[in-house]
């Protein structure tokens, strides 16, 4: 398990970023599709798909929203995610549980959604210290 | 404890913690650079 900093764009759930084939982060997600996030408070667990080239015409919303919301970036790696003989791989994250906990001890709490299940649970109090299995 | 909670509620509230993903990678992105 290995772990680093990604530029994230979401769009409603979905999570996208690239990155290129050459790297250790693409061969090791090539290889096993389970990835998991942590953001501030956010914990996530998914799955990713890779998308193909980022240059692929199928891709082209993922560009114009990356052109969007990250436009500083964006101006960086433009030429490389628009040139289809470099190494831009998207890769598109479909969470399948999403943590956000909130407060700390004794009012700690812990909101898990659950989209395989269709789940919302609200995790608090006592809860933290038995050692429960979230779901 | 544990509380059922509205599907769709949290789902909305993740979605618009989700937006402000971009504004933190630019910021670690830019720590890490």
């Amino acid at each position: 398990m290995t772990a680093r900093h990604m530029m994230l764009i979401s769009d409603g759930l979905k999570i996208s970023c690239f990155t290129f084939t050459t790297t250790r982060k693409f061969k090791q997600i090539s290889a096993n599709k389970n990835v998991a996030l942590a953001i501030n408070n956010i914990q996530i667990e998914g799955m990713a798909t890779l998308k193909g080239h980022t240059s692929d015409p199928k891709n082209v919303s993922f560009l114009k929203a990356f052109e969007k919301l990250q436009p500083e970036i964006y101006k960086m790696y433009c030429d490389v995610c628009l040139d289809p003989e470099s190494p831009a791989e998207l890769i598109e994250i479909y969470p399948k549980r999403i943590a956000i906990y909130t407060g700390g001890y004794p009012d700690s709490k812990m909101d898990v959604l659950n989209t395989d299940k269709k789940t919302a649970i609200r995790y608090s109090g006592s809860d933290f210290l038995k050692g429960e299995n979230y779901e | 404890m544990s509380t059922t909670l509205s599907y769709d509620e949290l789902e909305k509230e993740i979605i618009q913690e989700l937006k402000k993903i971009r504004l933190v990678s630019w910021l670690l992105q830019k720590e890490t650079m």
